[in-house]
């Protein structure tokens, strides 16, 4: 308990020297959007990676799990 | 012939057992005979291959199963056949419908229109006509000129300038082939072939050339089936290439998944879809590499009378459509 309290107390201090900070705050800030832009956006070989993915598992699964979605 | 009725009588053997049961002993002169037959493939006659589906439903499994009509509002279609060939069609919509944009974002547009519609079927005839409030008129016809030969003719006529279409199909159904020509208005016209090249594959390729814009594009498909699975695949020179997959679970079950590549639009998408046709109901569900997330119930409430509930669901674009209905008559 006391670890975890004192874990706990160093990061809320870090966290708050990140966002307190004025330069800290500024070079998180524009990693942010980044981040979350390249989450949501992307390219055509991830997006083509994910549909091929989907489409070869759907059909390893169909051939050989497909039974049990039968009645 | 005694082993056709020792098979009847007997109990199916276990495979390969160092001490068989008695029962079976006194079929071990006809048993192996069976297995023999078991183990020679079907001689294939090259020379009399069923006659391929057509090369514009060579996905229909797959179009069934993962392309359900989705609408989003109430929608009301009601059916009254008059006598064996002739049936008016009366449909209700409210709700809003997707119009394509310049954006790659698609409008939505509230909608509400009348359909009225007028059906004749006989054997060598089809004729269907459907006109709209917002001034609208669909039309088909299919006839078959010959045992092989049939002409079908789609028109849709707008208000609006150089919206309508029309399109003329000669298809000529052969033995082991189908092939189709077709002309359309803004001078488009287009051909395809499709050969069954052994009892479960068939190959096929298609031509189109459109007269105003000067384009012309080449395709090729095959399809692989058998009794459990449907597997499709297509390629354009318009940059696209389309694949699926179509497994039948059972009777009542099946299972589809499919992939799309779009060359021109850089788009990629895949889905995999469940169809159940049950008795009182059919079930289709579907989820695909963008997020979203789709399911259509058909419930068959009486005789003649369906209820109909739709879903699509797209959390990344917060786009949700529901939509409700009815259709009476059949």
């Amino acid at each position: 308990m006391a670890k975890s309290s004192a874990s706990m107390e160093k990061l809320k201090g870090f966290l708050s020297s990140q966002i307190n900070d004025e330069e800290k705050w500024a070079l998180n800030a524009v990693n942010l959007p980044l981040l979350y832009f390249s989450f949501t956006h992307l390219t055509l070989l991830q997006k083509l990676l994910r549909a091929a993915g989907l489409f070869a598992a759907s059909i390893v699964l169909m051939r050989n799990f497909g039974d049990l979605m039968a009645i | 012939m005694g082993s056709s009725v020792s098979h009847a009588a007997a109990p199916p053997p276990p495979p390969p057992s160092p001490s068989p049961s008695p029962s079976s002993v006194g079929l071990a002169a006809a048993l192996p005979r069976k297995q023999d037959e078991k183990a020679e493939p079907e001689k294939v006659d090259w020379l009399n291959l069923p006659c391929p589906i057509p090369f514009e439903e060579i996905q229909r499994e797959a179009l069934m199963s993962l392309k359900p009509e989705l609408f989003e509002g109430l929608r009301f279609d009601f059916t009254k056949g008059l006598n064996q060939r002739f049936s008016l069609s009366h449909s209700v919509f409210m709700g809003s419908m997707e119009v394509p944009s310049q954006a790659s974002d698609t409008l939505k547009v509230p909608t509400a229109h009348y359909e009225f519609g007028a059906n004749f079927l006989d054997p060598k005839l089809m004729l269907v006509g459907r006109v709209l409030t917002d001034g609208r008129l669909n039309a088909r016809v299919k006839s078959d000129l010959t045992d092989n030969l049939t002409m079908k003719m789609n028109a849709q006529l707008t208000n609006e300038p150089h919206f309508s279409q029309g399109m003329f199909n000669f298809d000529y159904k052969g033995t082991d082939f189908r092939s189709q020509l077709q002309i359309g208005n803004n001078a488009f016209y287009g051909g395809n072939y499709i050969q069954s090249v052994s009892p479960h594959l068939s190959l096929g390729t298609e031509i189109f050339w459109l007269g105003h814009q000067r384009k012309s594009g080449i395709g090729f498909a095959a399809r692989y089936n058998t009794d459990n699975m449907v597997a499709t695949g297509q390629v354009a020179s318009t940059g696209i290439v389309a694949l699926s997959y179509v497994q039948k679970v059972s009777e009542k079950v099946s299972l589809a998944s499919d992939f799309m590549y779009n060359h021109l639009t850089q788009d990629v998408t895949s889905s995999f879809g469940y169809d159940y046709i049950l008795r009182q109901c059919r079930l289709r569900g579907r989820i695909d590499s963008n997020g979203a997330f789709a399911a259509f119930l058909e419930e068959r409430l009486n005789m003649g009378v369906n209820f109909i509930l739709s879903a699509e669901v797209d959390h990344r674009k917060k786009d949700y459509k529901f939509g409700f209905g009815m259709t009476v008559g059949e």
